[in-house]
């Protein structure tokens, strides 16, 4: 019996790994997900008492702290009548995320956080917007903070979203902060093509903050947007997810970049990448050259908070179309 | 007999969907250092540690198949090969290694579930699956680990579904002292037929003079 299962499991990920996104297995996931997703949603709210119990008694101290600490904010929010119209009227700007700068004219669908996986390998959440919505796997979610993740499984009115901390998720990132990075004139993502680059990595080692990537770029794009590539000189390179909780590491920056913690990364929207340059990622917290290596160990902090998630925006964006 | 069965198999089925329910809904809620518990891969174990080598195997390839139902990254059927191999891992101790004891099932549970995971690692990374080895051996063994002590913890109620849903007589669990409803499988069986013998050779006989 246990031949015959293993031979059976074995054909269906051979099979499913074939299909990579097209297949009758994902079909299937999605109509599983859809027959789910009310007996879920009724399910949460009759368990969620007992959920929000036991997620307390696990955070007792943590919660604890942060009930001190959020006291100690609404006292000095209190006192300071100026202060507090003005964060007032900044999170409103953040809830309304109608006005994201860095989405320039890219058209969004905004989606509420409706669940998050309980996979440890996967981390997901699930947004209320779905194919019947316009919604396709590959899209970029946004939130007013950044770059959240991207469309890994989209059913008829549910979508799944892979997280940027998810192990294997990459994005292209580049450095804002240097002195060759790209103006902040930059207007973000356009309608039109998303434009083509080719670059050459060449390694210096002289111990000197210049940049090793050189590109060139080649843009096919109609639009009359300010930026759409990697600038040439920017430091560059990819953000990868290291799992929940931890920080995400950038590879393929070689030693002596300028790069240093406290720079902002924003995507670099190079060619083959599934992201529209320009928006926010995160911000580096260490840089370490590893003694004789190439390339800079450097890790890196999403400017979103991913366990908080309450409203997103998913960009009606791919490479292709623009 | 088929009736018997056909009882059995639902009564798995019910506490499999039950528990992908639970999974689903407020599985992330009970996260421990970011580690949520696996409910299906807990399931498969504690078949295998009420039913058996062949009940965990069956069981866990179920459980598993429904775990692949509501993943992405994975390909469908890496969580049924892992849940299978974890279940027939522990049945297959159950049956020649040790005497399923209650006391013990948190213990079996845990240790059940570090064998789940790191399968599922591991066939996951010969199939290509590379992310999942991407945050490093620590990452992994911390998370292997957590998922097991959150096992061990959730293992005594989950057992005892497990093994009603299974039905006493195919082997449940013991008390400390007992002997299970349906009597000892057959490896243990011949074991403890040779220790007893070993025992009344051992007592001398009494004879009373009168």
């Amino acid at each position: 019996m246990l031949v015959v299962l293993v031979l059976l499991g074995v054909s269906l990920v051979t099979l499913s790994a074939r299909s990579s996104g097209r297949g009758i297995f994902d079909q299937v996931r999605g109509y599983a997900r859809d027959v789910a997703d009310p007996f879920q949603s009724a399910a949460h709210a009759a368990l969620q008492p007992v959920g929000d119990f036991l997620a307390g008694a696990l955070d007792y101290r943590s919660l604890e702290q942060e009930n001190q600490l959020l006291r100690r904010e609404v006292a000095a929010s209190e006192t300071a009548q100026a202060q507090a119209a003005a964060e007032q009227a900044q999170a409103e700007q953040v809830l309304a995320q109608a006005h994201l700068d860095y989405l320039g004219e890219v058209p969004t669908v905004p989606a509420q956080v409706v669940g998050v996986g309980s996979a440890n390998f996967e981390q997901t959440i699930e947004v209320d917007r779905g194919s019947a919505e316009g919604v396709a796997v590959g899209e970029p979610v946004v939130s007013a903070g950044g770059l959240v993740g991207t469309v890994s499984a989209v059913s008829t009115h549910l979508a799944t979203v892979t997280l940027l901390d998810a192990p294997g998720f990459t994005v292209g990132v580049e450095v804002v902060s240097s002195p060759a990075a790209p103006s902040s004139g930059r207007k973000g993502p356009s309608r039109g093509r998303a434009p083509t680059s080719t670059g050459t990595s060449t390694s210096t080692s002289t111990g000197t903050s210049t940049p090793t990537l050189t590109s060139t770029s080649t843009s096919t794009s109609t639009s009359t947007s300010a930026g759409a590539s990697a600038q040439a000189g920017a430091v560059v390179g990819a953000a990868t997810g290291q799992g929940a909780g931890n920080a995400l590491s950038v590879q393929g920056v070689d030693v002596g970049s300028d790069i240093k913690p406290g720079d902002k990364l924003v995507t670099s929207g190079l060619q083959l990448e599934h992201f529209p340059a320009g928006i926010p990622v995160g911000t580096v917290t260490s840089v370490f050259s590893p003694p004789g290596a190439l390339q800079l160990a450097i890790s890196m902090k999403p400017f979103v908070d991913l366990d908080n998630l309450g409203v997103v925006q998913v960009l009606l964006w791919s490479a292709q179309s623009g | 007999m088929n009736g018997r069965r056909g009882k059995t198999a639902a009564k798995v089925a019910l506490l499999l969907v039950v528990g992908i329910f639970v999974q689903t809904t407020f599985g992330a809620d009970l996260r421990v250092d970011n580690v949520a518990p696996d409910f299906m891969l807990l399931l498969s174990v504690c078949a295998g540690l009420a039913g058996g080598a062949q009940a965990g195997a069956v069981v866990g390839f179920a459980a598993g198949l429904l775990s692949d139902l509501f993943l992405q990254a994975t390909p469908f059927g890496l969580s049924a090969l892992a849940a299978c191999l974890a279940g027939f891992t522990v049945g297959w101790a159950r049956d020649n290694l040790f005497q399923p004891r209650l006391l013990l099932s948190p213990v079996v549970a845990g240790a059940g579930t570090v064998v789940g995971v790191a399968s599922f690692v591991v066939v996951g990374y010969l199939v290509g699956q590379a992310q999942l080895v991407a945050p490093g051996k620590t990452w992994l063994v911390e998370q292997a680990v957590i998922e097991g002590v959150l096992s061990a913890f959730f293992a005594l109620p989950a057992v005892a579904l497990m093994a009603w849903a299974l039905g006493a007589s195919e082997g449940a669990l013991s008390a400390p002292g007992e002997v299970p409803a349906g009597g000892l499988p057959p490896a243990r069986r011949s074991r403890a037929a040779a220790r007893s013998r070993r025992r009344r050779r051992a007592v001398p006989r009494t004879t009373t003079v009168r």
